[in-house]
């Protein structure tokens, strides 16, 4: 299991949303995650994200 | 006396019948399985190798930490279960008989919005008297052995929890279980997880290293689930587990006094309940997604078609298979693999962008549906 996060911008730069997918597993689900504290997937990526190794992938 | 008789055996049955309930609806959205927006269209084998989240049923959460076991997953239909049409079925693939990662655990979770559970158990009431209310589950299950495993309650904002063993057979079962009350320690009436149903099947030595609480206590993972066999789902691949019927009343009850399970007959409203948590949107080829404006020839936001509001902004949860969306725009089609990005979201609506791999015509209105059978496009605001 390799969970990966990476950051998406609109066209003038604002970060919008999360990307998250898993990278050694294609069958899993891609999530696009709001900016919104209440949203659960949002919640765990900021726990996930808080831990030390894990890092989110900047925006192209 | 025959009056007497006759009018104790009224109020028993209107008491049976659920009409002393605290609440109109059902505590639990969705008890008898008959929603499973997440499981069309949707690839369930190999499950067990992360934690699995919400994959067939809604509502129901299979939470996991991995260890070797696997298993299969399946919304079925059921004849031998008067009452009920769909049960969920576990079916053991890899077996893992003695749990060689401490940390694995397999639960299947239920999670209670706290404004819906907040006011009916008045648990913030310290005065120890009646006035806090017990909590009682219920729900059915048939095994392909007699399993011992547990069930109970985990008070989210609190972080306290409290478990108790039951045992399963080989013909459907009702399982009844009460709970008192966590006085002084009730749920945050606000939009996020209240209480949090938790049938643990499997667990590893972090979990059952402690005594099981049965008495409400911090959280703590060694008093979860019991080290006595027969206890884990994994222990062979003949296990299978079949279960419905989730049922939350408050109050004590026994097998004998528990209220009917309470059907809402009206499909239509349950699937609406089910909406303030999860939206299919489509799951297979030339089934509507909504209508998208072109920014540019490369970028395209389309306006769902939501129905009701959300909990929260919702996620989208997407295949990304090759060519699986499809969009009929200036006299033409394309065909692209996944929504990019969100915008502008709240309950309300997200905006969902696709502005990689997508050929569209600037200023022109676009009309986005599945492009293929492997299609699955679902808006997802869960606990």
């Amino acid at each position: 299991m390799a969970i990966k996060y990476k950051k998406v911008n609109d066209p003038d730069g604002v970060f919008t949303c999360l990307r998250c997918w898993d990278d050694a597993d294609a069958t899993v689900a891609t999530l696009l995650i709001p900016l919104d504290e209440a949203n659960t997937d949002y919640a765990n990526w900021k726990a996930w994200d808080a831990i030390d190794g894990n890092t989110t992938l900047d925006a192209d | 006396m025959t009056a007497a008789r006759n009018l104790a055996s009224v109020v028993s049955q209107l008491a049976t019948q659920g009409l002393d309930r605290p609440s109109v609806n059902p505590i639990i959205i969705n008890g008898d399985l008959t929603v499973n927006n997440y499981g069309l269209n949707n690839t369930l084998t190999g499950l067990g190798d992360s934690d699995e989240g919400y994959i067939i049923h809604d509502r129901l959460r299979h939470t996991i930490t991995a260890g070797a076991g696997r298993y299969t997953a399946a919304d079925l239909g059921v004849t031998d279960l008067p009452g009920f049409a769909r049960v969920l079925h576990l079916d053991c693939t890899t077996a893992e008989a003695s749990l060689g990662t401490n940390s694995s655990v397999f639960n299947i979770d239920y999670r209670v919005e706290a404004n819906d559970i907040a006011s009916l158990l008045n648990w913030s009431d310290t005065s120890n008297d009646t006035s806090a209310k017990y909590i009682t589950v219920s729900f059915y299950m048939k095994t392909n052995k007699a399993f011992k495993f547990t069930t109970g309650f985990i008070n989210s904002d609190h972080s306290r929890h409290i478990r108790k063993e039951f045992t399963t057979s080989t013909s459907w079962t009702r399982h009844v279980l009460t709970f008192p009350p966590d006085i002084g320690n009730s749920p945050n009436s606000d939009i996020g997880e209240g209480l949090r149903w938790r049938t643990t099947i499997s667990g590893g030595s972090d979990f059952t290293s402690g005594t099981l609480a049965t008495n409400w206590e911090s959280t703590t993972s060694a008093n979860s689930h019991t080290s006595n066999t027969p206890n884990n789902f994994f222990d062979n691949t003949d296990n299978d587990i079949k279960m419905t019927g989730l049922q939350m009343e408050i109050g004590q009850f026994t097998s004998s006094s528990i209220p009917d399970f309470q059907k809402i007959n009206d499909t239509a409203t349950e699937r609406r309940r089910c909406d303030r948590y999860c939206q299919l949107l489509a799951y297979a080829q030339d089934q509507v997604i909504g209508n998208g404006n072109s920014y540019s020839d490369t970028r395209l936001v389309t306006d769902y078609c939501q129905r009701g509001s959300f909990r929260n902004t919702p996620s989208v949860i997407q295949s990304s298979a090759s060519n699986s969306l499809r969009i009929d725009v200036n006299n033409t089609f394309d065909l692209f693999d996944n929504i990019s990005g969100t915008q502008f979201g709240s309950v309300n609506g997200i905006g969902l962008v696709s502005d990689s791999g997508v050929s569209t015509a600037v200023g022109k209105y676009a009309y986005l549906y599945g492009g293929s059978g492997a299609t699955r496009l679902l808006m997802n605001a869960e606990l």
